[in-house]
C-alpha cells in the first residue's frame, strides 16, 4: 500500500484535526549508510514542501496547525541540515522524528539537542514513543515540549503503576522554607514503578500509591489488582491505565509548575525525589 | 445478576456496572477458592472489601464449576472430590465447606451446595443427584448460622430432578419443606430445549411458595428473562450478555445483532437510539464497529456496558409493567419484536466462544 503526500492529505482533511504532522520519511537509529539519512532528509523537505503547497490552496487545511518533522537519524549534521532547513518554511511547531527503543542511550541526547538546538525557542517541539519517564525528563532538558502517553501503556502492559514522585508542590515551597532542613525520608526506598504481579503485593490492601486520587487507588487495592493480573482479567489493564495516566498528567502538572521557578536547584531536586534509575536518565 | 466470577465483571469498573443498573452481582466460590483463596478474602474484610463493590452479593456454592470444569475424581454423599483446571491440585467440596467457604467471603445470599447433571444423564443418575442434593440441603441448613465476618446472611435451597416431572414435584416439595430464604431453580440451561426449560420452570415455580424470591439459575437471553417471569421467577444471573458483548454480539429490542457487520460501518448515530447506556449515549455503531475491527479493548467494554444495561432495562421495565398490571402486554409486545438468535447457531457460538475462552 502506498501512501503519497496527496494521499495522506485527503486523509487529513478528512479527519479535521487540530494539529498534525507533516508525511516524512524518518530512518531509525539503525541506518547508518550516510547516502540513505541524507535521502530522508531531503525526502521529507520536499514531502513538507508539497503538503505546505496543499494546504495553501485549501480552507480546511489552513485551520490545521502545521508541525514540520526534523529527521536525520543519529547524524549530527544531518539533523541540523534538517532543522535548519525545515525552520525557513512556515510551520506552527516541529515534531522530532526517529526516537525508537533501540536508541543508543548515550547518543540520545546529544542527538535531541542537535535538532532542537537550532528550532526557534517560541515554538512548540513534539516528540513520539517516549517509552520511560524517565526519558521525559531528558527530553525536556534537551529542549523538547509535548510527549505522547507511550510510557504508560509501557507500564500498563507489564502490569506496572507508576510511583514516581510528581508534586512539586512539597518541592519547590518547602525548600524555599526550610533550606538546609533535612529532607524527610520515606520508611520505603522511593521507586518509580512496582510490578503487580509480584505475589508480595497479594495480601497489601494498600492503594497502588498512597495520596494519589485517581479512581483505581479511591476504590481498589494492590492485592485486587495483583488478583487481576494472575487471572488474566481486562480490568487489570483498565484500572492500570487509569491510574498510570493520572500519574503521568501530574507529574506535567509538577513539571511545568517546577519549571517557572527561576532556581536549577528546584528542578534538580525534583529530578531527584522522582528517583528514575539510573539507565534512563542521561543528563 | 450480573456475574463477576473472579470478583470482577469482565472488563467493567463497578462504576459502569452499577450505571447499567445493577443492584446485585453474583460470584463464583469455585474460582474464588482457587484465586485469590478463601484466606486472602478473609484477610481483605470480605468479598466486597476485595473486589469493592458495596452492594449485595451473591455467591453460589461452587458445586457446578467443580462438576463442570475440574476434572472430577469422585463424587459420593461426602463431596466432591476435584481437580482444578488451573494446576491440577486435588480439592474437596463438602456441604460444609460450601457454606464455610461462602461464610468467610461474606456474601449477603448463598447457595446450598448441590450435585448437578447434565440434562443428557440417565433416569438413576438424576435421581441419585437428586436425592444427594436433598440430604445436602439439610446439611447446609444447619451448618449455616451467622458469623463474626459474615454477619446474617440469607441462604437458598436448590431444586433439581432433571426434566423428569416426577423428580421435580418431589424435589420442590422437600426442598420448600425446609425453611430457606429463598428457593432456586437449579439443573437448567444445561442442554435441554427452550420448552423443555419452560415446562419445568413452570411446574417448579407453582410449587414454590410466593411469598420468597424464586432465582432461575444460570439464565438467561432476553427472551429467557421475560418468559421467565412470566412463569413466576424473581432472579436470574447469566453470563450471556457480556460474553456475547466481547464477541460482538449486541442486544436490540428486535433482536441480537453482530456489531461486526458491514452495515454498521455506514451507521452514525447509536446502535439503539432508545438505549441510555453509556455507550449508546457517547458513540455511534460505526464507532464500536471499528473499535471490534481494530481490537480495541474499548469494543467489547462498551459492548457489556450496553448488553448489561439492555437486560438490567429490561427487568425494570417489567417491575414496572407488574407494578402497572400490564405486563402481560409487555411480555407479547417484547416477544413480537424480539426475534430470539435460532437455537442452532446459539449452541454452536456458545460452545465455541467457551472452548476459545476458557472460564
Amino acid at each position: 500500500m502506498k501512501v503519497s503526500v496527496a494521499g495522506y492529505m485527503e486523509f487529513v482533511r478528512a479527519s479535521r484535526p487540530n494539529v498534525f504532522e507533516s508525511l516524512c520519511d524518518s530512518v531509525s537509529s539503525q541506518t547508518n549508510k550516510l547516502k540513505r539519512v541524507r535521502k530522508s532528509v531531503d525526502r521529507t523537505l520536499r514531502f513538507l514542501d508539497q503538503t505546505l503547497a496543499m494546504r495553501q490552496n485549501c480552507q480546511v487545511l489552513e485551520e490545521c496547525g502545521l508541525l514540520g518533522a526534523v529527521v536525520g537519524g543519529d547524524v549530527y549534521e544531518e539533523r541540523v541540515r534538517s532543522a535548519t532547513e525545515t525552520v525557513k518554511r512556515p510551520v506552527d511547531g516541529f515534531v522530532i522524528e526517529g526516537f525508537d527503543l533501540e536508541h543508543s542511550h548515550e547518543c540520545y541526547q546529544s542527538i535531541l539537542q542537535s535538532a532542537t538546538s537550532v528550532l526557534p525557542q517560541s515554538s512548540p517541539r513534539f516528540i513520539h514513543g517516549v517509552y520511560s519517564p524517565g526519558d521525559i525528563l531528558t527530553a525536556v532538558e534537551s529542549g523538547v515540549d509535548v510527549f505522547d502517553s507511550a510510557c504508560v501503556l509501557t507500564a500498563t502492559e507489564n502490569g506496572c503503576a507508576f510511583t514516581f514522585h510528581n508534586s512539586s508542590s512539597d518541592c519547590v515551597e518547602n525548600r524555599r522554607e526550610n533550606r538546609g532542613a533535612t529532607e524527610n525520608i520515606a520508611a520505603e526506598p522511593p521507586s518509580h514503578q512496582i510490578d503487580l504481579n509480584d505475589e508480595k503485593y497479594a495480601m497489601d490492601f494498600s492503594p497502588l500509591l498512597r495520596g494519589c486520587e485517581c479512581y483505581c487507588c479511591v476504590h481498589h487495592t494492590r492485592a485486587y489488582i495483583h488478583h487481576l493480573l494472575i487471572t488474566r482479567e481486562i480490568l487489570a489493564s483498565t484500572l492500570l491505565m487509569m491510574h498510570n495516566f493520572t500519574h503521568l498528567m501530574k507529574f506535567f502538572a509538577s513539571l511545568r509548575d517546577v519549571l517557572r521557578s527561576p532556581l536549577e536547584s528546584d528542578y534538580l531536586h525534583f529530578k531527584s525525589l522522582c528517583a528514575f534509575p539510573e539507565h534512563f536518565l542521561h543528563a | 445478576m450480573p456475574v463477576a466470577t473472579q470478583a470482577t465483571v469482565k472488563g467493567l469498573t463497578f462504576d459502569e456496572v452499577r450505571n447499567a443498573g445493577a443492584e446485585t452481582v453474583l460470584s463464583n466460590a469455585y474460582h474464588l477458592y482457587l484465586r485469590p483463596g478463601v484466606d486472602r478474602i478473609r484477610d481483605a474484610g470480605g468479598l466486597h472489601r476485595f473486589m469493592g463493590w458495596a452492594g449485595p452479593v451473591l455467591t453460589d456454592s461452587g458445586g457446578y464449576q467443580a462438576f463442570s470444569l475440574g476434572a472430577l475424581r469422585r463424587i459420593n454423599d461426602n463431596g466432591i472430590l476435584f481437580r482444578s483446571h488451573i494446576d491440577g491440585s486435588e480439592h474437596l467440596f463438602t456441604p460444609e465447606v460450601a457454606i464455610r467457604n461462602q461464610q468467610l467471603f461474606g456474601a449477603d445470599i448463598i447457595m446450598c451446595f448441590d450435585q448437578c447433571v447434565f440434562s443428557a444423564g440417565d433416569r438413576s443418575d438424576v435421581r441419585a443427584a437428586m436425592d444427594r442434593t436433598h440430604r445436602w440441603a439439610r446439611v447446609c441448613y444447619d451448618t449455616h448460622a451467622p458469623t463474626a465476618y459474615s454477619g446474617v446472611q440469607a441462604l437458598f435451597g436448590i431444586v433439581q430432578g432433571g426434566t423428569i416431572p416426577e423428580f421435580r414435584d418431589e424435589s420442590t416439595e422437600l426442598v420448600t419443606s425446609i425453611p430457606f430464604d429463598g428457593y432456586a431453580i437449579g439443573g437448567l440451561a444445561v442442554g435441554e430445549t427452550k420448552e423443555e426449560m419452560h415446562r419445568i420452570t413452570r411446574q417448579v415455580c407453582e410449587g414454590l411458595p410466593s411469598d420468597k424470591p424464586r432465582y432461575l439459575m444460570g439464565v438467561g437471553s432476553p427472551e429467557d428473562l421475560v418468559n421467565g417471569v412470566a412463569l413466576g421467577v424473581d432472579m436470574f444471573d447469566c453470563v450471556l450478555p457480556t460474553r456475547v458483548a466481547r464477541n460482538g454480539a449486541l442486544f436490540t429490542p428486535t433482536g441480537r445483532i453482530n456489531i461486526a457487520n458491514r452495515r454498521y460501518g455506514d451507521q452514525d448515530v447509536p446502535l439503539d437510539e432508545t438505549c441510555d447506556c453509556y455507550a449508546c449515549q457517547h458513540y455511534s455503531a460505526a464507532y464500536l464497529r471499528h473499535l471490534f475491527k481494530a481490537g480495541e479493548m474499548l469494543g467489547p467494554r462498551m459492548a457489556s456496558v450496553h448488553n448489561l444495561r439492555f437486560v438490567l432495562r429490561l427487568m425494570e421495565q417489567m417491575r414496572d409493567a407488574i407494578a402497572g398490571g400490564r405486563f402481560v402486554e409487555f411480555r407479547d409486545r417484547f416477544l413480537g419484536a424480539y426475534q430470539p438468535t435460532d437455537e442452532q447457531s446459539r449452541q454452536t457460538q456458545k460452545h465455541r466462544w467457551i472452548r476459545e475462552r476458557g472460564v
